[in-house]
């Protein structure tokens, strides 16, 4: 017990080992989950329901960040964005990453004619300009939240399994491995023990770095009209609606945007410190 | 034959070839002869050691012996069981026996992984230990039997020294309880104060246990110290057999000679006095190996026969073989 009590303390330490600025984005990705949860209890308004009476009203008491084109509240909007951009951004990268993985790590750790077949495979898709086979996956696999889920994270795929094969293929020569091998370990333990935990690191960067553009990507997807439909809220389709009218009213756009910025950098951040966290390397560190 | 019982490791005729393919057919344009037609034996107990400059076949002949890459042509018995013929399935049921001690200390141990758990998890799979304590009882006997102590033991690679590493390694090869241990040159990356106890730590590991050791090395004076047989390998050949305590006394062979005297003194006048081979060229390639002795081409004695006949392993005197046409007229040279 008082092992593990020491072993939480040391994570946290090198978790929080970088400063305010993981404090920081800590907090705000709390702030932002606590808002897509709770949205119906924080906001009175309804996110789609259409008011021309406020059609683009500025700032005030009861809209702190104005109405948009609709009259519809923005602050209400980005409350419910924030779940729908969330979702499909976590989904469609834990998807992605997984299979990515998986076929990256068979790809790899097999090579001969499988893992060939794999990264032709990969080599194909990489040769078709990635929005356009998104969209078409897209087009193909129906116009809701699992028909995004499922283009976005084909979309990015390739990326993931290069970079597991690349990591595999390096890891795998490494004496270490050669030396369980001659102690006839068993193939499935040299891969669950050594193999992940050891291309884990950079894989959480990535993944972390796809989180992000994920979330753009989905609003230009949905900007296109493949997705997210009308009127659903979601950051990516407000910061297009909205910049319209950059000049006259810039909250329409900048909220929306700044959100998008802030979460991917807490994203960011806390991906980077849970990296260093599982690295017995810093541990206690930094 | 009592003798032949005692014979753990037999190497005949072992050859590695790499085929050199090219294009996209993978049209094959040649090999490389990494090893090429090598004879040995290993008794119960004692030490063989490799000598000869890199590139010329010691690390792939260690590598054969494992299956690791494939041989050619030969036969590897172990305990008089040809490895070579054994299906990957048979293989694995000796693959414990044979264990390897490499080469960088930091690479061959997982970073994530603590030195304790390093053995614990190789000595899991002997399915010997059952219970929690026992294999934590063992894991601490080996940690101690290579002279690490507890608290090291909880310590991950990187916090340990290049020696700890090292000896973590050596703990790792003989949790499998191997009949043969490669040590594939396990002291090049250390500090001369270091490798004088890794050798120590070797020769009293292998007085306690009975161990037999493969070593590979281009350290001609580490090498004398642990081996008690030398082979000096030159282009994937032997070209000379001898006791380890004949080596710096009397090679035959004049690769050997111009090995040994590659080796500086430390005495000023001793070194201005001291006769230097120096080999003019580079080692050929083992793609166009020369024909005839693998040597010529660089050999001060080098003559007609030489560039055509490839000279065969012969008995000098006692255990030394050396495979040289010139041997006998270059031997008064010695003295």
């Amino acid at each position: 017990m008082t092992k593990r009590s020491i072993k939480i303390q040391s994570f946290l330490k090198t978790f929080y080992g970088r400063g305010f600025i993981v404090y920081a984005a800590t907090l705000v990705a709390l702030v932002f989950i606590v808002f897509a949860i709770f949205a119906g209890v924080i906001t009175p308004y309804d996110p789609n329901e259409i008011n021309l009476a406020q059609s683009l009203a500025l700032p005030d008491g009861s809209h702190i960040f104005g109405c948009d084109l609709h009259g519809r509240d923005v602050f209400t909007r980005i409350l419910y964005g924030a779940r729908i951009s969330m979702l499909i951004s976590v989904f469609s990268c834990v998807v992605g990453a997984v299979i990515g993985m998986v076929l990256g790590l068979i790809a790899g750790y097999l090579e001969g004619p499988v893992g060939t077949i794999i990264m032709r495979y990969v080599d194909l898709q990489l040769a078709i300009p990635p929005m356009l086979f998104t969209i078409i996956i897209g087009m193909l696999a129906g116009h809701n939240m699992f028909g995004l889920v499922f283009a976005l994270s084909f979309g990015m795929l390739p990326g993931f399994i290069r970079l597991m094969y690349g990591l595999v293929l390096s890891l795998k020569h490494n004496d270490y491995i050669v030396a369980l091998r001659f102690a006839k370990i068993p193939r499935w333990k040299i891969i669950l023990k050594h193999l992940l935990p050891n291309a884990f690191p950079t894989m959480l960067v990535t993944f972390t770095m796809n989180l992000g553009s994920t979330i753009m990507l989905e609003s230009t997807l949905s900007f296109l009209g493949i997705g997210i439909q009308q009127p659903t809220a979601s950051w990516g389709s407000m910061v297009s609606d909205g910049y319209s009218y950059i000049f006259t009213r810039p909250f329409l756009a900048f909220v929306p945007g700044i959100c998008i910025l802030l979460l991917v950098l807490s994203f960011n951040i806390l991906g980077d410190s849970l990296r260093d966290a599982i690295d017995p390397r810093l541990k206690g560190k930094l | 034959m009592e003798a032949q019982k005692n014979i753990i490791l037999s190497v005949k005729g072992l050859k590695v070839h790499f085929p050199l393919t090219k294009g996209i057919t993978k049209r094959q344009i040649g090999y490389v002869r990494a090893v090429e037609d090598v004879t040995f034996d290993v008794e119960r107990g004692k030490t063989v050691g490799i000598v000869g400059e890199s590139g010329c076949g010691k690390t792939t002949t260690g590598k054969a012996i494992l299956r690791m890459v494939n041989a050619t042509d030969g036969e590897i018995y172990l305990n008089g069981e040809n490895l070579l013929k054994m299906t990957p399935h048979e293989h694995d049921k000796v693959k414990r026996k044979v264990q390897m001690i490499f080469q960088d200390p930091y690479g061959s141990l997982d970073p994530r992984q603590k030195a304790s758990s390093i053995i614990r998890e190789i000595l899991v799979e002997d399915g010997k230990h059952h219970t929690s304590e026992e294999l934590d009882r063992r894991t601490q006997q080996l940690l101690t039997m290579v002279g690490l102590s507890e608290e090291i033991g909880e310590r991950y690679p990187h916090e340990m020294s290049g020696g700890q590493r090292q000896r973590v390694g050596i703990a790792r090869a003989l949790a499998c309880n191997p009949d043969l241990i490669i040590c594939d040159e396990p002291v090049s990356a250390l500090d001369v104060s270091i490798q004088a106890q890794i050798i120590n730590l070797l020769t009293k590991l292998q007085k306690e246990l009975g161990l037999t050791y493969l070593f590979i090395a281009h350290d001609l004076a580490v090498v004398r110290h642990i081996a008690d047989t030398v082979y000096v390998m030159y282009l994937g050949k032997f070209v000379e057999k001898m006791r380890s305590d004949e080596m710096f006394s009397s090679p035959l062979h004049p690769y050997t000679k111009a090995l040994l005297s590659a080796i500086p003194v430390v005495d000023y006048h001793m070194e201005k006095m001291r006769k230097r081979i120096e080999l003019s060229g580079e080692v050929p390639s083992p793609i166009h190996a020369p024909t005839g002795c693998p040597f010529h081409p660089r050999c001060p004695h080098a003559t007609e026969i030489c560039k055509e006949k490839m000279p065969e392993m012969e008995v000098a005197f006692g255990d030394h073989e050396v495979a040289c046409h010139h041997y006998k007229e270059l031997m008064p040279e010695q003295q």
